[in-house]
């Protein structure tokens, strides 16, 4: 089904062009999904609410401000916030300063795929993946990530540096637990 | 590497990356989704109709019912036709204006008949003395039966004036002289009749009101009989009585029997089974269930099994309120609505953490050391239950055993759940915080069938006590968050308590 198909369609709410949106963006949507949520399972659910928020409000969907798959991306956005907000899970403990490396380290991910680092932002506790999906892959702004998370700006950029430490220490671990597997 | 770098390599590496997943199956549990949001608005309007339906029902029925019961009673025990006031009055009237018209002309030939007796006694007698003494005779017994009716005019003036105090019956003593007898007994009874048609309409307007007329009317009654027993002392005293008896409607003595009537109501003896019965009831239950996912991956799986293996008993406990209607042949049909919590208690052991560990700082060797944290997961599952059952009772005496079968629909209502963790290390497990993940969404709505056994004891003011299982399960399996189906039996013991009326 074209693309404008599907649009008209959705916005009629037939069925036939919403199944055509799910067969056309779960696989996307589905990577956004399991970079907000630690759990997959929980990625899926959330992608599974985005879509239904996505059915919901297709109305307001204008084509003239943008691309289908940018504001998809938005609505899937703010399900997956929504989500972590009610889990209110924040309490796993993690040593972080434990995480923390001291010092400017190279850090090469070339030899890491998508599929790893993936994994590796959804072990970051939940308010540093956060943020660091919405500023650093995603593009929004510190005073946006503040406004969506309710938090004041400093906090953002203080998670966000927390938050890449972590991933640095994470990517040195992988490599090293790798290299470990080559020597064995 | 720079920060910006970083994160550059990350948004190249991740952009339009497509992560593998079933399409089919995710516009699959989108659908039933959406449906059961549907479902429960519907349900919802549903319930709130028969709601209304059943309250309504509830308070018109019993009181025709009753209604029914006392006309009855009141038909077999008094020959007298009881209607309506309304219409009672209305009959009344036209009863009593017939009877007022009876008694003028009956009272017209009494006089017409005495005068006569001794106008031909006189006559036949030929005796001037005689036929003066006969005159005289025949003018006394006139002035006599004038005098009585005089004073018996007066004092149904008298009562009259007391009865309607707004002047209604405003005839002087002076007018009562210038009427003639039969003129004021006539006045007397229209009066009379007029003033038995006021309690009719003030009835409407003040019952209070109504049964003070109607007590002074007795009374007034009571006088006359005296007075005619006292004045009158022929033979036709037993026809004026029975004529005056029929000049009072009868509301007048329906109201007499209408305490004892009511009375024999409640002193009849209860052997009948009562047409409604209202109570509440309260069940316990153990909960058996069984686990299975949609999509078959090995996480899934293993947390299935896990729970599976780990879950201890789940019990829920059931509050609510019912009504019963009692049909023909013993059958019963039962609704009423509930509120239920089902607990919910299990481990779920994950893997938090794997660390690699090398041998020395400098070693590229080591071991990955894996974290796992022991949880236990509670989750409480509220919800509102409508049952509807229809069951057949055999009763012995004031025992009786009963069976129900029927449907229970349910709707959930918010759950809630909390994660307990040893994070700490240790058999200490504290509180993480809510787990919302685990627990089914709200407004998910389900039904079940449902059989309930009872044995019950019905005391004589109409309580009765029932205790029995009941067994109920949802017809489907119901779709929990994380893709995990479960299907509860629920096997327990019901206990309730209700009033008949």
């Amino acid at each position: 089904m074209e693309l404008n198909n599907i649009i008209s369609g959705c916005q009629n709410k037939r069925p036939d062009a919403q199944k055509a949106l799910v067969r056309r963006y779960s696989g996307l949507l589905f990577t956004l999904c399991r970079r907000y949520c630690y759990k997959q399972m929980d990625a899926r659910d959330v992608l599974q609410d985005a879509f239904m928020m996505i059915f919901k409000n297709f109305h307001q969907y204008d084509v003239s401000k943008g691309l289908l798959d940018h504001w998809l991306k938005r609505v899937t956005i703010n399900v997956a916030l929504q989500h972590n907000r009610s889990q209110k899970i924040f309490a796993i403990d993690l040593n972080e300063e434990a995480y923390l490396l001291e010092g400017d380290h190279d850090c090469p991910i070339d030899n890491l795929s998508a599929d790893e680092i993936i994994k590796l932002i959804a072990k970051l506790p939940t308010q540093y993946r956060t943020v660091f999906n919405l500023y650093a892959i995603d593009g929004f702004s510190h005073k946006e990530i503040a406004e969506k998370m309710g938090i004041n700006e400093t906090s953002s950029r203080s998670n966000l540096s927390r938050a890449k430490a972590i991933l640095r220490k994470n990517i040195l671990n992988n490599q090293k637990s790798d290299s470990c597997r080559i020597a064995n | 590497m720079s920060d910006s770098k970083l994160e550059r390599q990350f948004r190249e590496k991740i952009d339009g990356h497509v992560s593998p997943i079933d399409p089919d199956a995710l516009w699959k549990d989108i659908q039933l989704k959406q449906n059961d949001g549907r479902r429960s608005y519907k349900w919802i309007y549903l319930s709130l109709l028969v709601g209304t339906a059943l309250i309504l029902f509830y308070m018109l029925l019993p009181k025709m019912s009753l209604l029914s019961n006392k006309n009855t009673l009141k038909e077999k025990l008094n020959s007298t036709e009881i209607i309506d006031d309304k219409t009672n009055k209305e009959s009344s009237n036209d009863h009593l204006t017939k009877e007022a018209q009876q008694n003028i002309i009956k009272l017209e030939n009494n006089l017409n008949t005495k005068t006569n007796t001794i106008t031909s006694f006189s006559s036949e007698t030929n005796l001037s003395e005689t036929a003066k003494n006969g005159i005289d005779v025949k003018n006394n017994l006139h002035n006599q039966e004038e005098n009585t009716k005089l004073k018996a005019n007066e004092r149904i003036t008298k009562n009259n004036q007391n009865i309607n105090p707004n002047g209604l019956s405003s005839r002087s003593s002076q007018d009562s002289k210038s009427t003639s007898s039969k003129d004021l007994k006539i006045e007397s009874l229209k009066d009379k009749s007029n003033n038995e048609i006021l309690p009719a309409n003030s009835n409407l307007e003040n019952k209070t009101e109504h049964q003070n007329k109607k007590h002074q009317l007795k009374s007034q009654f009571e006088q006359e009989i005296q007075f005619f027993e006292q004045d009158e002392k022929a033979e036709t005293t037993t026809e004026k009585l029975v004529t005056l008896l029929n000049t009072i409607p009868l509301n007048i003595f329906n109201e007499e029997f209408e305490k004892p009537i009511l009375k024999n109501i409640k002193a009849l003896p209860n052997k009948k089974m009562p047409s409604f019965e209202i109570g509440a009831s309260f069940n316990y239950d153990l909960v058996s269930r069984k686990i299975s996912v949609i999509n078959e991956d090995s996480f899934r799986l293993e947390y299935a099994q896990l729970r599976e293996a780990s879950e201890r008993f789940i019990e829920s406990y059931n509050a609510g309120l019912f009504l019963r209607k009692n049909l023909k042949a013993g059958f019963r049909l039962t609704t009423g609505i509930g509120f239920a919590q089902l607990t919910e208690r299990f481990d779920s052991n994950i893997v938090i953490d794997s660390i690699f560990i090398p041998e020395s700082l400098n070693s590229q060797n080591g071991i990955i050391e894996t974290t796992v944290r022991s949880r236990k997961i509670h989750n409480r599952y509220r919800s509102i239950n409508v049952p509807l059952t229809i069951g057949k009772t055999i009763r012995k005496n004031n025992w009786s055993f009963s069976l129900d079968v029927g449907a229970l629909w349910t709707m959930q209502l918010e759950p809630s759940g909390s994660i307990y963790s040893n994070h700490l290390g240790g058999e200490n497990f504290t509180k993480l915080g809510i787990n919302e993940s685990n627990t089914a969404p709200q407004d998910m709505e389900y039904t079940s069938w449902l059989i309930n056994g009872g044995l019950g004891y019905r005391f004589d003011n109409g309580i009765y006590i029932e205790v029995g299982p009941r067994i109920h399960s949802s017809f489907k399996s119901k779709l929990i968050a994380q893709q995990q189906l479960v299907k509860r039996h629920y096997f327990g013991l019901k206990c309730s308590l209700s009033k008949s009326f």
